[in-house]
């Protein structure tokens, strides 16, 4: 039996980071994955390939659209689907790479096995040939992050209804698609899908999709979606999904509609994978929702056992289980981590980009009684025309003091643009901050300046700078 | 002679029967629809009644007579429907050697079940079922046209383990190039190409694994030796990570493969 100071199971965003982080404190490090590569599901199911697909139907997109506007219409923006999927798998593979060159340069033993508890120091990993092997630790980081939820009136067969670890293994794109959902995945898929030509409809139980952002992202969303030819259908629950028996998914909404396509994409959130891990056996405690239940430093109900990532719950971002991974070793192993940051940003990776970061105008308002907005739009900024993309809108929201409290984009570049505001956000910067700052011109960052000096002039600041620079 | 024919291309390949050409052709293609397969199955007599004889069949277990095929369709569905007709319009074309016709069966229903085994393990592993069973399908497909070749090149038969073993050595090549000839899909030819080593399948090695697994499968099913110990013990299975639970969750669909075999063969 091999004993090691720490073993984190999954090699996800957040186990990664974990074994990383505990390797160069000098630990010695097992990280069991069972997969035969590294990086999880947001590697080889999600955030990678998903994004890696974005970024090529974006790129026909704008191909198709240049053709069209010089005369030569080119219908479809993806004739081969096969390349689009190769393209895909190279991104990955790559990623792939890179991540198991950091692994193994950090000294840590990658064991591709399926792991379980034996008790709260032993573990035992099953290897593909029904081998087993026992590894004991002092400290573990279960990092096993998540899987599609499948609800038991979706029959997902991954040959008519797919979920969203399985979507990508379609070979050739369908001629209609439902999507159910009105999430991130949700809304990331089935904008894709649209501008890949695909006659999308996105059902969701909710009168929009993406609640929880701001009124102009969720209409710059939709705006863009029924662009593309898409069609949003809200307030629909569902009833059930069912194969028609000769070439069509029902979708049965509990209304008495019937939405027929030839796939459906369930995207009806994501649970938690700890099946066959056998927490019980070591302790630690899980909650009504199958997440493990951690306290603020990433500790189970077991103390030497900590999780991270999407095995714990919201909010469910690559980003934020590097983090949570990296904080979780520091404090296993008496490393001071820092300050944790109070704002985190969010991107989706939706057509277009949305991202957001602070406090929405109904939390400022909550917070602080009222809100100052600015909102600048991309036709209203020399990088948009230059970059033809002219929909975007930078939403700014301040307290009534000026602070700056929150900044939610759509548009081109939104998921880096909005790191520009996360850095404002940090030092409290108020909207004079941004007025008073010079950036490149012609970019997007002009947006800030835009929507601070609406925000200044509604507060009257910038009229009594003029007024005392006038005496 | 095998050898000789093969390296000069001096080999009588069959033609793709058109009916075939159009059902594979509707396979991968996005805009297929059910009124054009069942317009197409409807075009070849054969096909049509292989595809009725198949969904009448006691395995298929039809509450009422189907008649016609377009209930056939509503009652197996537009994919089962689409996989028996490859499956038929290959058997028509294909496997009805004047000479070996015990072997050229077998090698059909080999093909046959290795697409229904390799449509499951896909769907274990979260890949393309539809191009998993077109895959495992035609993986063999060149053992027909070998076992035709012999036929029409000696006047009397070669025993058994003879053909086994000429099949073995040739049956990739000759498949390859009927693949080619054919203009199959570029999947397929690898597939038929590399399925007996999947390793060498550069970008394609996890659909090809999967037909090599498939293949294997079936030949432990045909021989009554399918078990979990057997399936563990394939290169293929590991290289595509299925674990034990994985396996006995994909033994679980043996009877339902056994069904579609021997409704497929009736």
């Amino acid at each position: 039996m091999s004993a090691y100071d720490v073993i984190v199971v999954g090699s996800g965003p957040a186990g990664q980071k974990a074994a990383v982080q505990a390797a160069k404190a000098g630990r010695r490090v097992a990280l069991i994955e069972q997969l035969k590569e590294v990086g999880g599901a947001c590697v080889h199911q999600g955030t990678i390939p998903s994004k890696a697909l974005r970024e090529r139907a974006v790129e026909r997109r704008r191909i198709a659209d240049r053709l069209r506007e010089m005369g030569m219409p080119w219908e479809s923006p993806v004739s081969d689907v096969a390349s689009l999927i190769g393209e895909m798998t190279e991104v990955i593979h790559n990623h792939d790479a890179y991540m198991a060159a950091q692994i193994k340069r950090n000294g840590i033993d990658v064991i591709h096995a399926r792991a379980s508890f034996l008790s709260d120091s032993l573990m035992q990993a099953r290897f593909t040939d029904g081998r087993a092997a026992e590894f004991s630790a002092a400290n573990f980081v279960i990092a096993t992050g998540s899987k599609p939820r499948k609800p038991d009136n979706v029959p997902i067969d991954h040959e008519s209804i797919y979920d969203s670890d399985s979507i990508l293994s379609l070979g050739y794109l369908p001629a209609s698609l439902v999507v159910l959902g009105g999430g991130v995945i949700a809304s990331e898929y089935a904008s894709i899908f649209a501008v890949l030509g695909v006659d999308v409809t996105m059902i969701d139980r909710s009168a929009a999709p993406l609640g929880f952002l701001e009124p102009e992202m969720i209409s710059g969303f939709l705006t863009a979606f029924a662009r593309y030819g898409g069609r949003f259908l809200g307030d629909a629950p569902l009833d059930r999904v069912a194969f028609d028996g000769i070439s069509e998914v029902h979708t049965h909404l509990k209304d008495g509609r019937v939405i027929k396509s030839d796939k459906l994409l369930c995207a009806l959130g994501r649970i938690s994978q700890i099946d066959g891990l056998h927490v019980e056996r070591a302790g630690v405690k899980v909650n009504e929702r199958q997440l493990v239940e951690v306290n603020a430093f990433g500790q189970t109900s077991v103390p030497h056992i900590y999780a991270a990532g999407d095995v714990i719950g919201p909010p469910s971002l690559a980003s934020a289980a590097m983090e949570q991974g990296r904080r979780a070793a520091c404090h296993m192993l008496g490393i001071d981590p820092g300050r944790q940051g109070d704002w985190m940003p969010s991107g989706i990776y939706s057509i277009p980009e949305i991202a957001s970061v602070g406090l929405t105008s109904e939390q400022t308002r909550a917070r602080y009684g009222s809100t100052v907005v600015g909102l600048a739009r991309f036709n209203e900024i020399a990088r948009g025309h230059i970059a033809r993309c002219l929909d975007g809108v930078l939403k700014m929201i301040a307290s009534p003091d000026g602070v700056v409290r929150g900044i939610h984009i759509i548009g081109d570049n939104a998921t880096d643009l909005v790191h520009i505001g996360q850095m404002g956000l940090i030092h409290s910067a108020t909207a004079e901050t941004y007025v008073e700052n010079v950036f490149n011109f012609p970019t997007f960052a002009e947006c800030y300046r835009v929507a601070a000096l609406q925000i200044t002039g509604q507060l009257g600041v910038a009229r009594a700078r003029i007024a005392a620079g006038a005496n | 002679m095998l050898a000789f024919a093969l390296d000069t291309r001096a080999f009588q390949l069959p033609p793709l029967p058109g009916v075939a050409a159009e059902v594979i052709a509707s396979s991968i293609d996005d805009q297929a629809d059910a009124t054009r397969l069942a317009d197409l199955i409807q075009t070849d007599q054969g096909l049509a009644s292989h595809v009725l004889r198949v969904v009448n069949s006691p395995s298929m277990r039809a509450a009422t007579e189907i008649v016609a095929l377009r209930q056939a369709i509503a009652r197996l569905g537009m994919t089962r429907i689409r996989e028996i007709a490859i499956a038929a319009s290959l058997a028509g074309a294909l496997f009805k050697p004047m000479r070996y016709k015990v072997e050229a069966l077998q090698a059909w229903k080999h093909g046959l079940c290795t697409g229904l085994w390799a449509k499951e393990i896909a769907r274990a592993g979260r890949k393309n079922t539809e191009m998993a069973y077109l895959c495992g399908l035609l993986h063999n497909i060149g053992s027909p046209v070998l076992l035709n070749a012999l036929g029409q090149a000696t006047s009397q038969s070669l025993p058994p383990c003879d053909i086994a073993s000429l099949l073995e050595e040739f049956g990739a090549q000759a498949g390859a190039l009927l693949a080619k000839e054919w203009k199959l899909p570029e999947m397929v030819v690898t597939t038929v190409r590399c399925v007996h080593a999947f390793e060498t399948a550069g970008a394609q090695t996890d659909a090809v694994a999967i037909v090599n697994a498939a293949q294997h499968m079936s030949a432990m099913m045909h021989r009554g030796e399918l078990s979990s110990e057997s399936v563990l013990g394939l290169e293929a299975i590991r290289y595509l990570n299925l674990y034990p639970d994985d396996i006995a969750a994909l033994l679980s669909f043996r009877d339902s493969v056994s069904g579609a075999l021997e409704a497929s063969t009736v």
